[in-house]
């Protein structure tokens, strides 16, 4: 119970009058590959968002690596902390965005080293020998010098992987990020999330892709209306089929 | 009072001339073009000031040579309508350009004669795309029109600019002429505004 | 009708008019450079989520826009002497161009801001840089980047709003130009050469800063 690398407790967001989710609860052990599915809407993304504390949530806990991040009680009341403290709690995740959101005016070691740098105030030639590593890792090694705009999607997803991991977070987060891709790419960026995992590499994995959610994951969530519907192993959920709103869900996947 | 009738002559001048402008500068041939595209560039090309003080000094000694005596008031005219011209000039060959070469096309397959078909179908779609300029120039000319002060027309700044020299509250005076050209200004946005919503389809 | 155009005049008088031409550029390139110290502030002031300096950014813009730029000169160099604030013509005129510059430039920037997608400023706090870093190392550089066609164009209208320093007498191109005029009643040497040497310089400059511009868009 205490080796949990991430525990969410009852975690409840609100949108305006309306709900998000609620209730959610969650558990990872380290270098655990948990995927998050469900249809558009049902909050798996908004869900890694609270978890990098870039959403606001009003209710439960997050506890990561033991510590409770995003908010603590001051004078018996709950409030967020300041924008100071959650940006050292964000580098303790790492995010991949369904969008890429490279720098564009960065080149791809740029990218990496950035955070490196001017976050955690490592040497120019230090943080760029290990940037250079991680591009070379995730296969871009001839393109560390690059532009985005001069990088296929796939390529830049890949860097936008090198820029997360060089944080050297406790926990990865996926959001999606082959949704933006035109087919014949996704496959380069699921071998590199596939290498991480045998890395050992503590992941969440928030996917339509199915096959490969059953592939390399160790647990699978099914998140349907705001709720935590289904939590399996990727036999239990993928092949048993036991619920039946996870069935619907599913066959509109041809799995 | 001068201010307006200026600013006022200035626009209509400016703008119907300019439509017109705009129009040869769009569709005219190459020879045509040019004499108009020269004045636009010229034009635009100077400070106000310049233009101002040019046509005064310069059309005031030609045409008094042929004795004719322009007041400060025409000269000044005819300089902020120079101008307005050669802005919305730009504005409506901008606008017209922009229009896909297929609308025209359009119109002759249903055998419309190229007059009807920029009345009826070119320049309807320009409009909207010369107010929110227009409203712009519109703005300049107001404001261009306080630099007639600078060749003697009796307007709103000049008078009190007179009024202040014998008055210690220089300050005052001055900000709430600048607050007075503030309201029109903001006035003639929030029309153009309006003008933009009736315009758009 | 007899007007005998005279080199000579236009000679003789060269040398005042193109040291007034120096002075106007150099006034439009030092209001240029405040105004965009001024209008990243403002900019920076109109996008943040503090409502009352949203009001300020937006009122200084309404301000310095929508009033005709003559009045604001009076306003300093013959308005606030009554107050006790006394600056010389050079001066106050820089100062009344620099904040009448700042305003545009913070319509300007403040778009730049906007247009950049919410997503990358995500990703800078996702790998935890501060605000602070955010707005150095991402937002700046992304803004600047599509600002500056805007920019190196305004600095031609600006160059040309210096001839309203003449109204104050500042010696620039303008009030030589009309020196000339009043003086020698030589309407044409003097008016012509003025628009002439405008007209080259402005052209100038637009080159210059379009090949300015070829080389930095090799990257």
């Amino acid at each position: 119970m205490t080796d949990l690398l991430l525990k969410i407790n009852n975690l409840k967001k609100w949108y305006g009058t309306n709900k998000v989710f609620e209730d959610v609860c969650l558990e990872v052990r380290p270098k655990e590959v948990v995927s998050i599915i469900g249809s558009s809407g049902s909050g798996k993304t908004t869900l890694l968002r609270c978890i990098i504390l870039l959403e606001e949530f009003q209710g439960g806990s997050i506890i990561l690596d033991g510590k409770e991040i995003g908010y603590h009680i001051v004078n018996g009341k709950r409030k967020r902390h300041s924008e100071k403290v959650i940006s050292s709690q964000r580098i303790l995740t790492g995010m991949v965005f369904q969008s890429f959101n490279l720098f564009p005016h960065l080149t791809a070691l740029k990218n990496v080293v950035l955070g490196l740098i001017k976050v955690k105030h490592m040497d120019k030639s230090e943080a760029e020998k290990i940037g250079i590593k991680l591009l070379e890792r995730v296969g871009l090694g001839e393109k560390i010098h690059s532009y985005p705009s001069k990088l296929s999607g796939g390529q830049q997803q890949r860097v936008a992987i090198a820029r997360a991991i060089a944080m050297n977070p406790k926990i990865m987060l996926f959001d999606e990020v082959t949704s933006a891709l035109d087919p014949e790419l996704i496959g380069e960026v699921l071998n590199v999330i596939k290498q991480l995992a045998e890395d050992g590499t503590t992941m969440l994995i928030v996917t339509h892709e199915m096959r490969f959610a059953y592939e390399v994951s160790d647990k699978v969530v099914f998140m349907d209306a705001g709720r935590i519907a289904d939590v399996g192993t990727p036999q239990e959920i993928f092949i048993e089929k036991k619920l039946p709103r996870l069935k619907e869900f599913l066959s509109t996947f041809n799995v | 009072m001068n201010m307006v009738t200026a600013t006022f002559f200035a626009i209509i001048i400016g703008t119907t001339l300019g439509i017109l402008f705009g129009f040869i500068l769009c569709y005219g041939n190459k020879y045509v073009k040019f004499p108009f595209r020269l004045y636009v560039d010229f034009i635009r090309g100077i400070p106000i000031l310049v233009t101002i003080f040019s046509i005064y000094y310069i059309l005031g000694f030609l045409l008094s040579r042929v004795g004719i005596n322009l007041t400060n008031l025409q000269s000044g005219i005819i300089a902020l309508s120079a101008l307005s011209t050669a802005q919305v000039a730009e504005i409506t060959r901008g606008a017209l350009q922009s229009i896909p070469k297929g609308q025209i096309e359009a119109g002759k397959t249903i055998g419309l004669s190229f007059d009807k078909i920029f009345v009826f179908i070119l320049f309807p779609q320009a409009i909207a795309q010369i107010i929110p300029p227009w409203i712009n120039t519109a703005t300049e000319m107001t404001k261009g029109s306080t630099l007639l002060s600078l060749i003697g027309v009796p307007e709103l700044l000049l008078t009190a600019h007179q009024l202040v020299a014998t008055n210690t509250r220089a300050l005052l005076y001055y900000m709430f002429i600048g607050l007075i050209f503030f309201l029109v200004n903001t006035l003639i946005q929030r029309f153009g505004k309006f003008l933009e919503k009736k315009a758009s389809f | 009708m007899v007007y005998y155009f005279s080199f000579r005049v236009i000679q003789n008088n060269i040398g005042d008019m193109l040291n007034g031409l120096g002075l106007g550029l150099f006034i439009a390139v030092i209001s240029l450079f405040f105004g965009i110290i001024l209008g990243l502030i403002a900019a920076f002031a109109a996008v943040s989520s503090n409502r009352a300096l949203n009001n300020i950014a937006t009122w200084y813009t309404a301000f310095f826009r929508n009033t005709p730029l003559l009045v604001l000169i009076f306003i300093v160099y013959f308005g606030l002497p009554s107050v006790g604030i006394m600056m010389g013509r050079n001066v106050s005129f820089i100062f009344t161009l620099s904040f009448y510059a700042g305003a545009y430039m913070t319509e300007v920037f403040r778009a730049g801001l906007q247009a950049i997608p919410k997503g990358i400023i995500e990703a800078g706090q996702a790998i935890g840089l501060s605000r602070f870093n955010i707005r150095r190392y991402i937002q700046l550089p992304i803004m600047f980047r599509y600002v500056l066609p805007s920019m190196s164009n305004y600095l031609i209208s600006l160059f040309k709003d210096t001839s309203l320093a003449a109204s104050i007498t500042v010696p620039e191109l303008t009030y030589f130009a009309r020196k000339l005029n009043v003086e020698t009643f030589r309407v044409f040497e003097a008016w012509l050469t003025a628009a002439f040497l405008y007209v080259v310089t402005c052209y100038l400059i637009a080159y210059l800063l379009r090949k300015l511009e070829r080389k930095l868009r090799i990257e």
